[in-house]
C-alpha cells in the first residue's frame, strides 16, 4: 500500500508542477497532476497564496496559477530537505 | 620534546594514577610532532559536523520527522563538542608552557579525556538510535553501559575505539542498505566506511604510523561527508534550474 503523503509532499508536488509550466497552470490541471480533490486543492492554494508562494492570475481563457520567486526558493528548500532525508535515511 | 618530558614529570608528581599520564596524552593526541596536525584535523572535523547540525536545522521546519531530526542534531552536536575538546587539548599541548603545567593536573586531564569519550560514545549512539528504534528502557540500559565503557576507556583507550567501530559499522551497514542509491548516498556510505576503518586502526594507535593513518582516514571520512552535504545543497538548485531549461 502506498504511503500517505505528508503536507510537505503535497506542497512539493503542487509547486513542482506549477514550476514546470512557465506560463502557469489551470487549477483543474494542477488538481489532477497533484492528485488532489477540489476542496483539498483550494485549501492548499489559499495557504500558498497567503504565504506568497503562488499567485492566481485572471485571463480571458480563465484562471491560471503561477509560482512566485518566494515559491521557487521554498521549493528548492523542500527538494534539498528531501535529498537530505533520502541520503541520511531519515 | 623537552617540554613534553617536563609536563609528564610535573603531571607524574601530581597523582597516583600518574604512571599512565604520558601514555594517555600520546594515545589520545598522538606523537608530539603531530600535535599541530591532530588539532587541525579535529578542527576540520568540528566544522563538518557543525555544518551537518546547521543544515539539518534549516530543514527541520519543513519536515514532519521532528524526533529523528532531534536525535540527528543532538548526536552530531555531541560529536562536535567531543572533537572540539580534543582539538583544544592538542593545541594546548602544542603551545605548552610552564603556565599550562601549573594548572593542567592529571585530574583535569583525566576529566578532559572522560568527557571527550563520553560525548563521542553518546553522540554516535544517538545516530545509531535514529535507525534502530530504542525504547526508553533500551536507552537507559545502553547509556549506563556506555558510561562503564567510558570509565574503562580512560585507562584502556582501545575500549573506546572498539565500541565506536561497532557503532559506526552498524551505521555504515544502514547506509549501504539504502533503498535508493545515488551519488550522494554512495558518498555517505563511503564516508562512513572510511570512518569505521579509522576507528578500527585507532585500536592499534600506540604504533605511531597507525595513529597517523587513522587520523588521515578520519579526515578523509569527514571530508566525504562534507562533499555529500555540498552536493545536497547543489542538487536543490540544479533540479530547479533544469525545470526551467528541460
Amino acid at each position: 500500500m502506498a504511503k500517505k503523503r505528508s503536507r510537505t509532499d503535497i506542497i512539493h508536488d503542487m509547486l513542482m508542477y506549477t514550476h514546470s509550466k512557465p506560463n502557469g497552470v489551470k487549477p483543474t490541471h494542477l488538481m489532477y497532476k497533484a492528485n488532489m480533490s477540489h476542496a483539498q486543492m483550494q485549501q492548499y492554494l489559499v495557504d500558498l497564496e497567503e504565504n506568497g508562494f503562488m499567485q492566481r492570475v485572471e485571463e480571458k481563457s480563465g484562471q491560471r496559477i503561477l509560482i512566485t520567486e518566494k515559491g521557487i526558493l521554498y521549493l528548492q528548500k523542500i527538494i534539498e530537505m528531501k535529498t537530505f532525508e533520502e541520503a541520511f535515511g531519515l | 620534546m623537552q617540554h613534553l618530558e617536563t609536563s609528564c614529570i610535573s603531571l607524574k608528581n601530581h597523582s597516583q594514577a600518574s604512571k599512565n599520564v604520558p601514555d594517555i596524552i600520546s594515545t589520545l593526541i598522538g606523537p608530539e610532532w603531530f600535535y599541530r596536525e591532530t588539532s587541525l584535523i579535529d578542527f576540520i572535523t568540528v566544522v563538518v559536523v557543525i555544518a551537518s547540525v546547521f543544515m539539518s536545522g534549516s530543514y527541520r521546519t519543513y519536515t514532519t520527522k521532528q524526533k529523528r531530526y532531534t536525535f540527528f542534531q543532538t548526536g552530531f552536536l555531541l560529536i562536535a563538542l567531543a572533537y572540539l575538546l580534543k582539538a583544544g587539548l592538542s593545541l594546548l599541548m602544542y603551545m605548552y608552557t610552564e603556565q599550562t603545567a601549573s594548572w593542567l593536573t592529571p585530574e583535569i586531564l583525566f576529566s578532559f579525556i572522560f568527557i571527550h569519550h563520553l560525548l563521542l560514545l553518546t553522540g554516535f549512539y544517538l545516530l545509531y538510535a535514529i535507525y534502530n528504534k530504542q525504547t526508553p528502557r533500551d536507552i537507559i540500559w545502553i547509556l549506563s553501559l556506555l558510561s562503564i565503557i567510558t570509565w574503562m576507556s580512560v585507562q584502556r583507550v582501545a575500549a573506546l575505539h572498539t565500541t565506536l567501530f561497532v557503532l559506526l559499522a552498524l551505521l555504515t551497514s544502514t547506509f549501504i542498505a539504502q533503498r535508493r542509491k545515488n551519488a550522494i548516498t554512495r558518498l555517505l556510505a563511503a564516508g562512513f566506511v572510511t570512518l569505521s576503518s579509522s576507528q578500527l586502526i585507532f585500536i592499534f594507535k600506540h604504533h605511531t604510523a597507525l595513529y597517523i593513518i587513522a587520523e588521515a582516514l578520519q579526515l578523509i571520512g569527514y571530508l566525504l561527508l562534507l562533499i555529500a552535504l555540498i552536493k545536497i545543497r547543489i542538487h536543490g538548485k540544479k533540479k530547479i534550474t533544469n525545470r526551467h531549461h528541460p
